[in-house]
């Protein structure tokens, strides 16, 4: 059976997995909004730029995405270590997902209000920020929260450039043990509870956000 | 096969394909040139890839870096006058770091074949890695290749144990015997579970890493014989980079003369090879072109 030490090397790769994660999901964010306010914008170039971006880093598998970043990007003049490698690639991913999120809110988006206020004399930056943000992200919280849970899944293949995750930790454990069953059921536990206090965070939010107008 | 499951199959197949061919097409146009000797004296440091869980060549055990591997990468620092960085990571990521320059060397057991030598230089065998199977202690039905007949047996998905499969199968042959079911693993630790559990009868994996298996856990496996034609493992470095090659045959020949191959192959690979040549043979004893 699993040894306290092996619980803690596990506990270890699942603070990898956490921090890894947390961190493409604060900046994906954010990177997504801009994707989507490029690809809805008036500027064809800046458009198709989006467009293009979104629809390759989609369609690129993250494992590939993953060591294009860190064995393809040097040949570039541009190095990373593996840690910052392995949120880059994960949070140019995750952008790419919730930018097409963000992109169905703002086009779901009553053009009667954004109309109303401009005829407030509010400017376009005021208006988005006022009147469109608000509503955006409360459409887009449950989609996007689904997002981040589906990016801690694909995490484990940060590992392809040796970035020791919850998953790798718990192969790396089985190789030694010969028993990859209570390793990566241990592992398994520690993933479902990762993503339960994530999605029970999200309840929290979109109950404040119903109950509360504005940004939560 | 339902007709629906056909196409979702081949669907995946086709997305695998492309999938692959775009991280070879990608790396193929980033790849650049491995820094040679006098580029590594000159930055002061060589930058080595190692495997993670590979015992008994590279493994982990609580976040300290263990096996034979580790042992000869140790001894390599001590006599190499530059810094040696090393990166662990998985196998896969290991040939094509190397192949992409991104490492200077892969200082990994790896296994030298026609294919990989096409984008890749090794140095000396380090060990042997011909092919072998394991048994559930006193399964009496099978005591020598001929019995594998009909048997089902595990192998690594796309590794050399699924290579060998083909001279098995001929191997077989000879004896009037055909080759039976095959199950694919990602890693052998769940093969080894599934020879236990009865799903397996046998499982084909090196001959190194099949004697580490029995040598920690006798009462439920059993080495049996080699399978297929000889082959070794060695070290890899980037096609061309014949310094650091050399540079690395040098500090082997030289293990292997005062006889730190033979002790440090007892203590952890649990068997000795003291026949291996001075060059990288391909499988079946074929010199390079």
């Amino acid at each position: 059976m699993l040894k306290l030490a092996t619980l803690g090397d596990l506990l270890h790769g699942a603070g990898i997995t956490i921090s890894v994660s947390a961190l493409a999901i604060s900046a994906g964010i954010p990177l997504g909004l801009a994707l989507a306010a490029g690809r809805t914008g008036r500027n064809p170039l800046i458009r198709g730029i989006c467009a293009t971006y979104s629809s390759f880093v989609r369609a690129v598998p993250v494992v590939t995405f993953v060591m294009l970043i860190y064995f393809g990007l040097p040949a570039l003049g541009i190095g990373f270590d593996p840690f910052p490698a392995a949120v880059l690639a994960l949070t140019l991913n995750t952008a790419a997902f919730n930018g097409e999120i963000w992109r169905a809110a703002i086009v779901d988006f009553p053009h009667g209000q954004l109309e109303a206020a401009r005829a407030f004399g509010m400017t376009r930056r005021v208006a988005f920020w006022r009147i469109v943000f608000p509503q955006i992200w409360r459409a887009s919280l449950p989609a996007l929260v689904n997002e981040m849970t589906l990016l801690i899944k694909v995490s484990p293949a940060v590992a392809i450039i040796g970035v020791v995750d919850l998953t790798r930790k718990a192969r790396q454990i089985s190789a030694v043990t010969y028993e990859p069953l209570p390793t990566f059921l241990s592992a398994a536990v520690i993933y479902g509870l990762v993503l339960l206090m994530l999605v029970a965070g999200a309840r929290w939010l979109e109950k404040r956000l119903a109950v509360r107008p504005g940004f939560a | 096969m339902s007709r629906s499951a056909w196409i979702a199959c081949a669907a995946v197949r086709t997305l695998r394909c492309w999938a692959m061919t775009g991280a070879l097409l990608g790396l193929g146009i980033l790849v650049v040139s491995a820094a040679s000797l006098d580029e590594i004296k000159k930055r002061g440091y060589m930058v080595v890839a190692t495997e993670d869980d590979y015992p008994p060549f590279e493994y982990v055990v609580n976040g300290t870096p263990m096996g034979y591997d580790h042992v000869l990468l140790a001894l390599l620092r001590k006599s190499a006058g530059f810094e040696i960085r090393q990166e662990i990571l998985p196998w896969q990521g290991i040939l094509p770091g190397v192949a992409s320059g991104k490492y200077d060397a892969a200082v990994t057991a790896a296994v030298i074949t026609d294919e990989r030598a096409k984008s890749l230089d090794f140095t000396i065998p380090i060990s042997e890695s011909t092919m072998a199977y394991v048994k559930r202690t006193g399964d009496n039905r099978i005591k020598s290749i001929k019995d594998l007949s009909g048997m089902t047996l595990g192998v690594q998905q796309g590794g050399a144990s699924f290579q060998v499969l083909p001279d098995l199968e001929a191997e077989l042959k000879t004896t009037g015997g055909k080759l039976g079911s095959i199950v694919q693993y990602g890693a052998f630790s769940e093969a080894y579970q599934d020879l236990v559990n009865g799903r397996l009868d046998a499982v084909i994996h090196n001959i190194v890493s099949l004697s580490t298996l029995i040598s920690e856990k006798p009462q439920q496996f059993e080495l049996g014989q080699r399978v297929g034609k000889k082959s070794y493992a060695a070290w890899a470095v980037q096609k061309g980079n014949k310094s650091v090659t050399d540079f690395l045959d040098a500090f082997l020949v030289q293990q292997k003369r005062n006889g730190s191959f033979h002790e440090l192959q007892e203590e952890h690979l649990k068997i000795v090879f003291d026949q291996l040549p001075d060059e990288p043979l391909l499988p079946g004893d074929r010199k390079m072109n």
